[in-house]
């Protein structure tokens, strides 16, 4: 994992929310590494973590333990956080409450521009113009607020944001799963189509396997705030090992009829009370494994 | 044919003109079977489906007939139409966690559901029922579920029990609007074979109101396409996905494919 083309290395990250008392382990020791200029997924269901460590990477939450190493500099440190701001943006999975409903689009896009730039208002009205023209957006929609869109056209909004500074890394947190078929092909093509123009590094995260495996060059399956396993794209999807992205397959397939609800394990695998295959050793932690090259699970079947 | 759709036009008010949500639109549902309706945002599904109930806004205009029991339900008066809601048609909608009266208790809410639909007048009546509509959607833990409030269950946990509460009357049809939408895969998946338990076992007839063309290859028997109010194609589900005749099932065909491959 020390390859110089490493955008963002995520390191033993631990983020524990207090709720009366007792601590809930949103992400419970993650190791993720991002490649520069690829598309990295991440995958699980509700409450696995995802968000969280979206929104730690971006300095939202306050990391209990471990690292985050953004082009070779710990960003958890306030000294460097300034320049990963800038480098580092989201495009949020709600697209009504991700813009400010009384703004413009115009002040929208002209505040995030103006944080990190001088820019004077003619300046800028040329900037967005072309900002926009780069999402597939008709110039005259400046004047209008938030409420007068549709939420492709919000979303379409939010990428323009996001890609305003000209980032190097930008998490898209489920940027289709609110809008409806035809809309979110359309925005999948769009994402895909400026990925590849601008050569960002896109952080996805969704929980449908079968969209990820559109888009993604790298994966990372996650549950219960940890990494279950992660690889290739089609070492993952086509022959998934652990027992959850073998659920998660048959889940996004439709073919998952009934899944124990979970007890709550302290010690050991977290998939535990609800994987069919657990052995004996599964109450201890486990380690790391390469079953193929390139290929990393966390489960005890594997040797 | 235990539903039947005419002609069926609805117009809402907006400020100055009426705009059409749906414009003659006819279908029929074969009892037993899972029709599910398919179209983008703006189509119309939601609105034929509060239709069905005559649930609309009354500043609406609407036009056609839906008959259901040799009945126009446009024309059904007030009473009738309680005995319909719920008792025969059912209805389960998009988002799980506004459903339900936040301030108010599960229980207290199923039971009072049971009070004004059924009439139990019995406690152990009404538990009985209870426990049994939550057994059959496989809600674990009936009991610490029937104590809490709203906010204090997961998505999946209220939906699982909104379908408790729709089966619990015995309708005779179930309209789900979206039921899936808004929580994610490994439930969506599992709802999806409750539905399909449903109807194999009760006979229940189900309309399925979904964007997701992935949910209607394996759950529909039949399939009706909605574009901008208008049925633009009905056909069996193989058939659909076989040979597609409209122009805009077949967009709505490719980006589905486009998006997920």
């Amino acid at each position: 994992m020390k390859d110089k083309d490493n955008l963002l290395e995520v390191k033993d990250l631990k983020v524990h929310f207090l709720q009366k008392g007792k601590a809930t382990k949103a992400l419970d020791g993650v190791d993720i590494f991002l490649k520069k200029g690829l598309v990295t997924s991440l995958a699980g269901e509700s409450g696995c973590g995802k968000t969280t460590l979206a929104k730690t990477i971006l300095g939202f939450y306050k990391p209990d333990q471990g690292k985050i190493i953004f082009n070779g500099k710990d960003i958890t440190l306030p000294k460097n956080q300034k320049q990963a701001r800038r480098d580092i943006q989201i495009v949020f999975q709600n697209p009504f409450a991700s813009l400010d409903p009384r703004y413009t689009i115009f002040y929208s896009l002209y505040e995030a521009l103006t944080v990190f730039k001088k820019v004077n208002k003619v300046q800028g009205r040329e900037i967005i113009k072309r900002a926009l023209a780069e999402v597939e957006l008709e110039e005259d929609i400046v004047e209008r607020i938030p409420q007068q869109l549709s939420g492709g056209q919000i979303q379409r909004v939010c990428i323009a944001r996001s890609l305003i500074n000209r980032p190097s890394l930008v998490i898209l947190d489920e940027p289709t799963s609110s809008l409806d078929v035809t809309t979110a092909s359309k925005i999948m093509k769009l994402l895909i189509k400026l990925q590849k123009e601008l050569e960002i590094s896109f952080l996805f995260i969704s929980h449908n396997l079968k969209l990820l495996k559109k888009i993604s060059d790298y994966c990372f399956i996650m549950y219960r705030g940890k990494v279950m396993e992660y690889g290739p794209r089609d070492l993952i999807y086509d022959n998934p090992l652990h027992p959850y992205t073998k659920l998660l397959k048959l889940a996004s397939q439709q073919k998952l009829k009934y899944l124990k609800e979970e007890d709550i394990n302290l010690s050991g695998c977290p998939f535990l009370s609800r994987c069919s295959f657990k052995k004996l050793e599964c109450s201890q932690e486990c380690v790391k494994k390469e079953v193929e090259p390139g290929h990393f699970i966390y489960c005890h079947l594997f040797k | 044919m235990i539903l039947e759709v005419k002609d069926l036009s609805v117009a809402y008010k907006s400020k100055t003109k009426y705009v059409d949500a749906l414009k003659n639109v006819s279908l029929g549902v074969e009892a037993g079977e899972i029709l599910g309706i398919v179209g983008e945002s703006g189509s119309g599904k939601s609105t034929l489906a509060l239709s069905i109930l005559n649930l609309l806004p009354f500043s609406s205009k609407n036009q056609g007939e839906i008959i259901f029991n040799s009945k126009n339900i446009f024309k059904a008066k007030e009473k009738e139409l309680e005995a319909l809601r719920g008792n025969q048609i059912g209805l389960i909608f998009q988002e799980p966690a506004s459903t339900f009266n936040p301030v108010l208790s599960i229980k207290y809410q199923f039971n009072e559901i049971l009070k004004s639909k059924l009439k139990i007048k019995s406690k152990k009546n009404r538990e009985k029922i209870i426990f049994d509509s939550l057994e059959q959607t496989r809600v674990r833990d009936p009991k610490r579920i029937l104590k809490s409030y709203p906010h204090q269950l997961s998505g999946g946990q209220l939906q699982r029990v909104s379908i408790a509460l729709a089966i619990a009357l015995k309708p005779t049809v179930l309209i789900a609007d979206e039921p899936t939408s808004s929580l994610d895969v490994t439930i969506e998946s599992q709802i999806i074979h409750l539905f399909k338990e449903l109807r194999d076992k009760y006979k229940l007839t189900i309309i399925f109101i979904t964007h997701n063309l992935d949910l209607v290859k394996v759950l529909c028997n039949r399939v009706v396409v909605l574009y901008q109010g208008q049925v633009r194609e009905m056909k069996t589900r193989e058939e659909l996905f076989k040979n597609p005749e409209d122009s805009y099932t077949r967009s709505l065909l490719d980006s589905f494919s486009e998006l997920e491959g």
